[in-house]
């Protein structure tokens, strides 16, 4: 039987009064393409904080790989912070050649490619570009890794929609059938097409995961409408 | 890992720093020659314009030596700064432990800021004549090799404090960042209230201190101060070396306790903004 690349059980996290993850558990399998949802505040940010390894949980325990997140979870799982963590002052070929020093799976060649799609001069400074050309330097380096599980906090957020256009290609384009990818998202229409599963949270508890051809066929909506009917003010 | 964090942390830090200390190099040379000129000129006509170069050669080195020390010290501080901030994302995503993080920070803030200090020695030699016998006899002196012991002991009391002072300043970081919001004013009112508290804690101890050795018995007072005098008589300059390693060790002691608790918190309580 195929084990879980990913486990949670029983996970919580307050920060002080606030409870921001709540009792979750859950499992993710390799080659599954994962949507995690859910409205702003609902646990997504701080479940993947968890998960790579920047936050302790209060409560329950992640496993990746079978291991709890340290070093060597690191090793093996890509993360995408939802925002820019590239030092500014640092060169396009500084930045890759940082990547390729620290992970072992880095693929330098394909790194290189992506880059020069993106038209980027290797002795550009990361400060001079655009935020949108940040944004998407920085995914071209996180999924430049042959990595068994890619964590990906809001890669559509705040760029256009041509620029979501090529995020989500290059994702589809460079996750291997052997690992997982969890893409933490609100813009559901714009996922919805490339997911295996969904994982809904509400209120920091798991609303929903399941196979998202299942949810279409029980709800007989879209996944985009379900979301809006569940999280409707 | 720890190889490769430093040798970033290096690259990172000497990109500003090198050009500051080849600054000071070159505008030092430049002082020396200009002295020399101007001492060699003395009685010549002329000899004002090249005083007055020379006077401003000497203003912009003066600029450039205090720019290398402030610069490595602020420089390393926003280091660390920046790692419990946006940066962090990236650096604790990298595989390797927190404390390496911290260890690598520290001994580059270290390594840079001897650094400075060896580049300005190093350019001040160039322009101290051989007249200068007030910079130069001072130094004669310490390095002999009868004071070597108190060199050394004072050089381990300095490295000590500067470690002291980087392991202070992180864990002010390290505290303010609890607050991500207000981190950068969270951090420096941890600095003034931590500094209070220590102050506090070490007078506390030292009227403590005092009360307990002026409760001691009469005959208790009367056997210590006759060990110490024994001791002083039978090894004569025994005390200096147990004294040193006393004063010593509670640097230590005190830079280990900055450390664990720093550590412990950006490695269980880390709080990215």
């Amino acid at each position: 039987m195929m084990q879980a690349i990913y486990q949670a059980k029983g996970l919580s996290k307050q920060y002080g009064h606030k409870t921001a993850l709540d009792n979750v558990s859950f499992e993710i399998f390799p080659g599954r393409l994962v949507g995690l949802l859910g409205p702003n505040g609902s646990g997504k940010t701080t479940l993947l904080k968890l998960s790579a390894g920047l936050l302790r949980p209060s409560a329950g325990h992640v496993f990746i790989g079978g291991q709890e997140p340290g070093v060597a979870t690191k090793t093996i799982t890509s993360y995408l912070p939802d925002r820019m963590a590239l030092p500014v002052e640092m060169r396009v070929d500084d930045v890759v050649n940082l990547f390729a020093d620290f992970y072992k799976d880095f693929d330098m060649v394909k790194a290189s490619h992506m880059l020069a799609d993106l038209k980027l001069d290797p002795r550009q400074r990361i400060g001079t570009m655009s935020k949108g050309t940040q944004e998407k330097m920085e995914l071209c380096l996180t999924m430049s890794r042959a990595a068994r599980l890619y964590l990906l906090d809001e890669p559509l957020g705040g760029v256009d929609p041509a620029a979501r256009e090529y995020i989500l290609n290059t994702i589809l384009r460079n996750y291997s059938e052997e690992a997982a990818v969890v893409i933490s998202t609100h813009l559901v229409e714009d996922v919805e097409r490339m997911l295996d599963e969904t994982l809904i949270l509400k209120e920091g508890q798991v609303l929903a995961h399941r196979a998202v051809d299942e949810l279409r066929e029980e709800s007989g909506m879209s996944l985009d409408e379900y979301f809006r009917h569940v999280f409707r003010v | 890992m720890m190889n490769k964090l430093l040798k970033y942390e290096c690259i990172a830090v000497g990109r500003i720093l090198v050009p500051i200390w080849v600054g000071t190099a070159v505008l030092s040379l430049l002082v020396a020659v200009t002295e020399r000129m101007n001492q060699s000129f003395d009685s010549l006509v002329g000899t004002p314009v090249i005083a007055m170069v020379a006077s401003f050669l000497q203003v912009l080195t003066a600029l450039f030596v205090a720019a290398s020390l402030v610069v490595a010290f602020v420089v390393n501080i926003q280091r660390f700064y920046k790692l419990l901030g946006e940066q962090g994302y990236l650096m604790f995503s990298l595989p390797a432990a927190p404390w390496q993080h911290m260890a690598a920070k520290l001994l580059c803030a270290c390594g840079s800021t001897v650094a400075s200090f060896l580049v300005i020695m190093g350019c001040m030699g160039l322009y101290i004549t051989d007249t200068d016998s007030m910079v130069r006899e001072p130094v004669k002196i310490q390095l002999a090799l009868e004071n070597l012991g108190i060199t050394v002991f004072l050089v381990l009391i300095l490295v000590l404090l500067m470690v002291g002072m980087y392991l202070y300043l992180y864990l002010c970081i390290a505290i303010g960042s609890r607050w991500p919001q207000q981190r950068l004013l969270a951090s420096i009112v941890t600095y003034f209230v931590l500094g209070f508290a220590a102050q506090m804690v070490f007078i506390v101890l030292m009227v403590v201190g005092g009360i307990i050795i002026g409760n001691l018995p009469q005959g208790a007072l009367d056997s210590i101060n006759q060990f110490l005098l024994q001791l002083s008589f039978t090894t004569p300059g025994s005390l200096w070396p147990v004294g040193g390693a006393v004063v010593l060790l509670l640097f230590v002691l005190a830079d280990g306790i900055l450390w664990a608790v720093t550590q412990y918190l950006i490695s269980k309580k880390l709080n990215l903004p």
